[in-house]
């Protein structure tokens, strides 16, 4: 569950489609397409639960929710409002969108158990509310409601090949707009609030509206999907939509594997195949079968079919052994860890400093960029920091050290805004305390954690490219929609990425790699390199050598040194004394929440004080 | 009023039921990290077991008494073969869950459910006695004192036995009490066995107010997650709280305004309380470290 997202599906998906349009030649039989069209119906809802789930990493148990919207909607307006059909469907799809958007941002504040639970009762309710007298002006209760006949000339869209084609074509407006969305910069940034929202937050994500937009795009195909069904069953009825239905769902994406839009519609496919090849004996028996598959799935490989066809696939493509490796970065991770940048003067071209333009400062001085006045956090009693006061010179480096449980990380978390505190932030002459996280980010703090925390399965580039957006604001229609403004967006970032990767001389060979299979060294390269690409003045670094052997210990000391002649100002915790001596302009140190004292590097880490502090750290140079 | 008075009473009959299925939810919660959606279900299979039993000729408290032990071990195969091997993480632990949530409402149906629903017999006396004007039912004041004498069992074993409170450092640190030597998997497999034999008990003592029937349990798990999120789900007592309170509320609602809002108002209890108090009554906020 919860496995790898793949954004490389678009020629796998073109191909099932295609399977799909072609086979009402092979499957000649009306029950036998009738069985089709309800896999595809429910492939469509399916598709973008899997963006909910594979990509933005919620749950929902109640998507037939959406299905009833979309269907209710349609069915409804054209009876009472005699509406066409076209605008009826449009009607039902905007008000699925709508009402998931709406009830999306009420559960998007619960935590993951909460959204679960949320959706799953929201699926319950929703069966007694159309059944329920309330509505059934509308609705018609539990009567039900029948369905205009829709028709274009003589045809009816609701039986044979028009009513498969007409399933078909929703199916692949769906999977487009899917497959879309996982390509642009909204289906990224939502894979980095997957992986770890306060990161994301951080990198200037929008993390409520990534999630929002996840569940209207999840809703709005789910309420297409609606409209399929109404024209298919012909009659609505409270029974269709119901709970069991949704959790079918969830188990048909759990099944097909998540994080693959194709996988979903296999997953369909394969259920109601099952479901319907034994209905001649049984449809609870069917039912048994269909879920002991699900749980055998779920326990014994839980990636899913698609997992199970592409490694097919590949295998059948290293059979023929014509040289052509069987695609994916993914293969790469048998090419040994490349030698990490060497350390040293040949670091690559300032190309930031080319993007802004700005003087090398030769030793530090000048107004400071950075004024911490009396910081103070309490956790429960706890005082972690007891008034901070820091001041960092534009373009040093500066180290903070200090034992564990100093308050350093809680240092960097006030100045980038993940958390309150007592005092004052000023950068650059403006008091910025109490701004958000991400108008702060705007202002020019970046920031690295202790443990980078890379989407897997975006590649290190992409991973950056993620952190070089100036702001993550906009519409994720627009985004899609693939307007010249995007496009260029789009192209600064990827350029600014570039930049980035360039400038810390990370190894071009590994650019394409898939952030999981990188090293740790690696890894913490990438998260530099993400901090940095957003051009900032003022840049973060937690423990960039925390785990790090001392080979890889002097690669990032080398990156930061190529950081600091672009001129950005780095706030560097650090453990290893060698490291801090190499690299460190001045250096705090912060014991129990306190400054203990502050001075050049050398300085500090003579005194007989510090070394107090760090009996048996002191050797370590 | 009288009709009112009457109402709550019941109301907080069945909330307490409410909050025993609430209190296993998070019992397991606290245990494996997941909302167990299956647990609801579990219950439910148990109570066609022993009205299987019952309806081939053996004596109903006879045949609970087997149902209790096959619920224990029930309980244990559910963890031991479902939710333990190849542990994954917690979304995979809750999807298996809801896979059993599904494949043993198939279960019940393909076996015993081909005239469902079934009249259930009550272990409890039937009647009442009224105390000024208020109906009070033989069998919601017994299930108050099921209930009591369950929770006090449970504070008993949490205050005073090893086991328990294991349990208290597991719910409390769980990464500090596995360093400390506490066997998690053990636990985890004791709970299961609890969480079993009390499902049963609830089974058993809804099914004959509301039918014996492969769905029953789904309107209680959804009181029981609304009581759970109300009284805090990481308060083991908070949770009968909870449980009354939608119990009463959920009760009063389908009384006075119609049953088609009974879920819709345990919803929208649960939403408020969310809004108003996120880490629910009694509830503490979880910290997180990057």
């Amino acid at each position: 569950m919860l496995t790898r997202a793949r954004d490389d599906v678009g020629r796998p998906a073109l191909l099932l489609l295609l399977l799909l349009a072609l086979a009402p030649l092979v499957v000649t039989g009306v029950s036998d397409q009738g069985i089709l069209v309800v896999a595809m119906i429910y492939a469509v809802g399916a598709v973008g639960l899997d963006v909910l789930t594979g990509y933005s990493g919620q749950f929902s148990f109640g998507q037939f929710v959406y299905f009833a919207i979309g269907a209710y909607v349609m069915a409804a307006v054209r009876v009472h409002a005699h509406w066409p059909w076209v605008p009826a469907i449009i009607a039902g799809v905007l008000a699925a969108a709508l009402v998931a958007a709406v009830i999306g941002s009420l559960f998007v504040r619960l935590r993951f158990f909460g959204s679960a639970v949320g959706t799953f009762f929201l699926g319950a309710v929703a069966v007694d509310l159309i059944s329920g007298a309330r509505l059934s002006h509308w609705t018609g209760g539990s009567n039900g409601l029948a369905v205009l006949p829709v028709t274009i000339g003589a045809n009816s869209l609701s039986q044979g090949d028009w009513l498969y084609y007409t399933v078909w074509i929703a199916l692949a407006i769906s999977v487009a707009l899917c497959l879309r969305y996982t390509k642009v910069r909204a289906g990224m940034a939502a894979r980095v609030v997957k992986e770890n929202e306060v990161v994301a937050a951080v990198l200037g994500v929008r993390v409520f509206r990534e999630k929002v937009r996840a569940q209207a795009l999840a809703g709005a195909v789910a309420g297409l999907g609606g409209c399929m069904l109404a024209l298919d069953v012909g009659y609505l009825s409270p029974d269709t939509f119901g709970i069991s239905q949704s959790i079918e769902l969830f188990a048909i994406v759990a099944v097909g594997g998540t994080g693959s839009i194709v996988g979903p519609v296999l997953g369909a496919i394969f259920f109601f195949s099952l479901v319907n090849g034994f209905a001649s004996t049984s449809a609870s028996a069917s039912q048994l079968l269909f879920s002991l598959v699900v749980l055998a799935v779920v326990v014994l490989f839980n990636r899913g079919l698609y997992d199970l066809v592409e490694q097919g696939v590949r295998k059948l493509l290293a059979l023929r052994g014509k040289g052509t490796p069987a695609a994916g970065p993914a293969e790469d991770g048998a090419v040994p860890a490349a030698q990490a940048p060497a350390p040293g003067e040949d670091c690559g071209p300032a190309v930031l400093a080319e993007v802004r333009p700005r003087e090398e400062p030769a030793v530090p001085q000048g107004p400071p960029l950075l004024v911490l006045e009396g910081i103070g956090v309490d956790f429960g009693g706890v005082r972690a920091l007891g008034g901070v006061d820091l001041s960092v010179a534009r373009g040093e480096v500066h180290a903070i050290i200090g034992p564990n449980g100093a308050g350093k990380t809680t240092l960097l978390n006030c100045i980038s805004g993940i958390q309150p505190a007592t005092g004052q932030v000023v950068l650059d002459g403006d008091d910025v305390t109490g701004l958000p996280v991400s108008v702060r980010r705007a202002r020019g703090i970046s920031r690295t954690f202790q443990h980078p925390s890379l989407v897997a399965d975006l590649t290190a580039r992409q991973n950056v490219e993620v952190g070089a957006y100036a702001t993550h604001d906009g519409s994720a229609l627009l985004e899609m929609a693939g307007l010249p403004g995007t496009r260029r967006r789009d192209r600064v970032a990827r350029e600014r990425a570039v930049a980035a990767l360039e400038l810390l001389d990370f190894p071009r060979s590994r650019w394409d790699v898939h952030a999981g299979e990188l090293t740790m060294g690696e890894q913490k390269h990438i998260d530099i390199a993400r901090a940095l690409a957003n051009e900032p003045e003022l840049l973060l670094l937690d423990e960039p050598t925390a785990g790090l052997g001392e080979e890889e210990i002097g690669a990032v000391a080398g990156a930061i040194e190529g950081v600091r002649r672009a001129g950005v100002t780095v706030l560097v915790i650090a453990h290893h004394v060698g490291f801090v001596r190499r690299i460190a302009d001045r250096c705090t140190v912060l014991d129990f929440g306190r400054v203990l004292t502050s001075g050049t590097a050398a300085d500090v880490l003579t005194d007989e004080q510090v070394v107090d502090v760090f009996v048996g750290a002191g050797g370590k140079s | 009023m009288g009709l009112a008075l009457s109402v709550i009473v019941s109301g907080i009959a069945f909330g307490l039921l409410i909050g025993m299925l609430a209190f296993i939810l998070v019992f397991l919660y606290k245990t494996t990290g997941v909302a167990n959606f299956a647990v609801g279900n579990i219950g439910m299979f148990e109570t066609f077991i022993v009205y299987e039993l019952w309806k081939d000729g053996m004596g109903l408290w006879p045949a609970a008494g087997i149902g209790l032990v096959c619920s224990a071990v029930f309980g244990v195969l559910v963890y031991q073969v479902v939710l333990r091997p190849f542990g994954g993480n917690q979304a995979n632990t809750l999807v298996r869950t809801v896979a059993l949530f599904l494949l043993l409402a198939a279960m019940a149906d393909v076996f015993f459910g081909r005239d469902q629903p079934y009249h259930f017999p009550s272990l409890l006396p039937s009647g009442g006695t009224k105390v000024g004007g208020v109906l009070l039912r033989w069998s919601d004041l017994i299930t108050v004192g099921i209930v009591l004498v369950i929770v006090t069992g449970f504070v008993a074993m949490f205050r005073y036995t090893r086991t328990g409170l294991q349990f208290l450092a597991v719910a409390q640190r769980p990464e500090t009490a596995r360093l400390l030597g506490v066997r998690a998997q053990r636990l985890s497999t004791i709970a299961y066995m609890l969480a079993g034999c009390l499902a049963l008990l609830i089974g058993l003592l809804l099914a004959p107010k509301q039918l014996l029937f492969s769905q029953m349990m789904n309107p209680i798990l959804l009181f029981a997650f609304a009581a759970a999120v109300v009284g805090g789900f990481t308060s083991l007592g908070g949770t009968f709280v909870g449980g009354i309170i939608i119990g009463v509320a959920t009760d009063l609602v389908s009384t006075y305004w119609g049953s088609d809002l009974t879920l819709a108002s345990a919803l929208a209890i649960m939403l408020l309380t969310l809004a108003v108090r996120p880490n629910g009554l009694f509830g503490t906020a979880q910290v997180r470290r990057l």
